[in-house]
């Protein structure tokens, strides 16, 4: 495999319970990310996934020091990044960029997409502004949009356009990782195809490596070289796309492979469905022992006291659980 | 006898840059204890047509047509009369469910209000229906969450309650408009489930608005494609996933992402949808349909025609024999084999 290009070693990202109406102080922290291992590799495209709320977007958010880091550490091309600042942060910065969730409100409705596109450059202070221009309008070509259109305000695109304008902008600045919150999951199913062939083309002609979230394990499996399933703010699964998607392990990855509907009305009819019931806990308590006993179809009563780790084998296929399913 | 049918309905809205046509000649039907899906892509007039069914568009909307519901008209109904029939006769659920919930009443209040507006009982009963309504949409401990306000709800929860206030007053027709589509993959599994389970329980007929064939698949009896304000194709859901007929059908069963494989790319719809004030001539999917001819883009457009000995019917000029061929490769993997 190639060379490692982000990693992560025991991430952990907390948000602050405060109490009290006037002095608000902390009383606690609830850990959204909670010890998370990854590596990126060069060229390659790992997905993460997992219901609302179990800790994806501060994740994404983390890795491009959107967010404070409470304890663990990144590292981008052999350099610890965790506590960068000023210089080598906004260096940091224009190599690994983000895509978001919402294509809709990550954008200013009052400025002109061409303008929004070329912000990156300006805060980078890229290129002369005549320059930065060109550089968009041949970014908007790339992700295909009319460059026609740079004078044009927000609300003048549909949903799918509005994330090739993301896209744009995620690419201006020539990165070599892109982090993607749910790229597609605001969007229709068709839209969502062009996107996802976008971003696949975008990937080889670039040479780009990505991080794709997504709550859905169908809309990555395209994409997706390596896949790490996430519950309530830790690693519950992960392994090569073959190996989580034909031979899941834990329960939780099997339950969201089968909640996706089946575009077959007599195989949807007659197959077995696990329906999860309820939703993710909070994490300011989360269930004792393993975090998915209180949902999970096949616990053992072991499973409420002992707190299964990831365990990885050496074919790189990991899972946290201590009754898993056969393979 | 169906339920409901619509017949040749036409709605327009007047804009500054002129009128929109954003539902042209649709007619369908439901029976009682049917669900029918109607699928196709944002702004095609899925919302426009369930809201001129429901009688809650703007004023600025003119209906033409016909839609009738068992005894009543209800195109030309004065408005007095059409506020009686909604909530007791025809309910509807939306993708957000904020828009019918209210922030700062309880769900309880909320759910009894909604109940004594159409049946003469006492606060007592209200409270009653309304807590075997929160259990019917499997929303634990039903009594205790009377009290929360929704926003101290989870998105699934809400749209349950939300669900659970539409069938209050066991409507004969539920409109559900993209339900599931702000959802997480499981949470869309429980509500695809609960209303799977509504159609056994209540004889109502069920109107489900989604972008998503997979969706149709999971809960549908029959299925209408509906493309730039028209149907295309319409038909009993196995007859469309054994046979899909019209070339976006096949585009939208094409672009699902489950049925792909790694290494494959995925197949896209090229382009986007026409703007419905101006729409081209002929079929409005021409300009993004591989398999267009001349005769395609020149009116008058493909009529709505039966597929010899399937009850589908279809809108497009392609030859019968091309069509099967061609859907052929589109059909579900059981039927295609
Ligand atoms: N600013 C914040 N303050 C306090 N808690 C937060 C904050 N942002 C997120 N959280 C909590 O952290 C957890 C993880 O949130 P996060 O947004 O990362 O989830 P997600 O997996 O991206 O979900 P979704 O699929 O809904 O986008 C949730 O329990 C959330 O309520
Ligand atoms: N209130 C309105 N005024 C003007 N045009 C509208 C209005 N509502 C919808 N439209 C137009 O009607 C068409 C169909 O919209 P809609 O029914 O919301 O689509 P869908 O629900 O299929 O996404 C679109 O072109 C849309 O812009
Ligand atoms: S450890 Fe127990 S509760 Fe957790 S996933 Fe495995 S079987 Fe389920
Ligand atoms: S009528 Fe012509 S353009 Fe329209 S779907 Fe059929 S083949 Fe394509
Ligand atoms: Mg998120
Ligand atoms: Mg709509």
């Amino acid at each position: 495999m190639s060379e490692p290009i982000l990693t992560a070693t025991g991430l952990t990202i907390g948000f602050p319970v405060k109490r009290g109406i006037i002095f608000q102080r902390e009383v606690a922290r609830v850990q959204a990310v909670d010890g998370v291992d990854l590596t990126l590799h060069q060229g390659e495209t790992l997905a993460i996934v997992g219901e609302s709320g179990c800790g994806k977007t501060t994740l994404a958010r983390g890795l491009v020091r959107l967010r404070d880091i409470d304890a663990g550490s990144i590292t981008f091309m052999g350099e610890d990044i965790t506590r960068q600042r000023g210089r080598p942060l906004s260096d940091f910065r224009r190599q690994v960029t983000m895509i978001f969730q919402d294509p809709i409100a990550s954008l200013d409705p009052r400025m002109r997409i061409g303008q929004s596109m070329q912000e990156p450059l300006d805060i980078h202070s890229i290129g002369m502004p005549a320059e930065r221009k060109r550089k968009v309008q041949e970014a908007m070509e790339r992700v295909g949009l009319n460059p026609e259109h740079y004078n044009r305000f927000p609300h003048e695109f549909s949903g799918g356009q509005r994330q090739r304008i993301g896209i744009a902008r995620a690419i201006i600045l020539e990165p070599r990782v892109i982090v993607c919150d749910e790229p597609v999951s605001a969007l229709d199913v068709s839209v969502q195809a062009q996107i996802v062939n976008l971003l696949e083309d975008l990937q080889r002609d670039l040479g780009l490596s990505y991080i794709v979230i997504a709550h859905d394990l169908d809309v990555v499996r395209r994409l997706a070289d390596r896949v790490q399933v996430m519950y309530l703010g830790r690693v519950v699964e992960q392994g090569e796309g073959e190996q989580v998607y034909n031979h899941p392990r834990h329960p939780y990855s099997k339950a969201l492979l089968s909640a996706r509907p089946i575009a077959d009305p007599k195989l949807a009819r007659s197959r077995e469905r696990i329906v999860l019931q309820g939703d993710v806990p909070s994490p300011i308590k989360p269930p004792s022992g393993c975090r998915f006993h209180p949902r999970c179809p096949v616990a053992q009563a072991s499973c409420s006291a002992h707190d299964p780790r990831l365990e990885v084998a050496a074919d790189g296929h990991g899972w946290a659980c201590a009754y898993p399913l056969a393979p | 006898m169906a339920l409901l049918t619509v017949k040749n309905l036409r709605t327009t809205f007047r804009t500054d840059d002129g009128p929109v046509c954003a539902v042209d000649g649709v007619s369908l039907s439901v029976d009682a204890g049917q669900v029918l899906g109607i699928v196709g892509e944002s702004g095609c007039g899925k919302s426009a047509m369930s809201l001129s069914i429901m009688g809650l568009l703007p004023t600025s909307a003119t209906v033409e047509g016909s839609i009738q519901l068992g005894e009543h008209q209800l195109v030309g109904m004065p408005n007095s009369e059409l506020r009686t029939l909604r909530g007791s006769e025809v309910a509807m659920i939306f993708q957000d469910p904020m828009t019918s919930l209210n922030p700062v009443m309880t769900i309880g209040w909320q759910l009894e209000e909604a109940v004594r507006l159409h049946q003469k009982v006492s606060r007592r009963e209200a409270r009653a229906l309304a807590v075997a309504g929160l259990a019917a949409v499997a929303i634990p401990s039903p009594e205790e969450r009377l009290k929360t306000y929704p926003h101290e709800l989870s998105g699934g929860m809400r749209q349950r309650v939300m669900i659970a206030m539409a069938l209050l007053n066991r409507p004969r027709l539920l409109i559900a408009d993209e339900p599931t589509t702000a959802l997480d993959v499981t949470t869309q599994a429980q509500i695809l489930e609960l209303m799977r389970d509504l159609r056994s329980e209540v004889d109502a007929a069920i109107v489900l608005i989604t972008h998503d064939l997979g969706v149709v698949a999971e809960v549908c009896d029959e299925v209408a494609v509906m493309y730039a304000g028209r149907i295309v194709e319409r038909a009993s859901v196995d007859e469309l996933f054994a046979r899909p007929q019209h070339p976006y059908t096949w585009g939208l069963l094409a672009s699902l992402p489950g049925r792909n494989r790694a290494g494959e790319r995925l197949h896209q719809i090229v382009g986007s949808p026409p703007s419905l004030m101006n729409p081209p001539a002929g079929c409005r999917f021409a300009p993004r349909c591989a398999m267009a001819m001349d005769v395609c883009r020149a009116d008058p457009a493909p009529a709505l025609t039966e597929v010899a000995a399937s009850g589908a019917v279809v809108a497009c000029h392609l030859d019968a024999a091309t069509r099967a061929r061609e859907g052929a490769r589109f059909a579900s993997s059981e039927d295609s084999a």
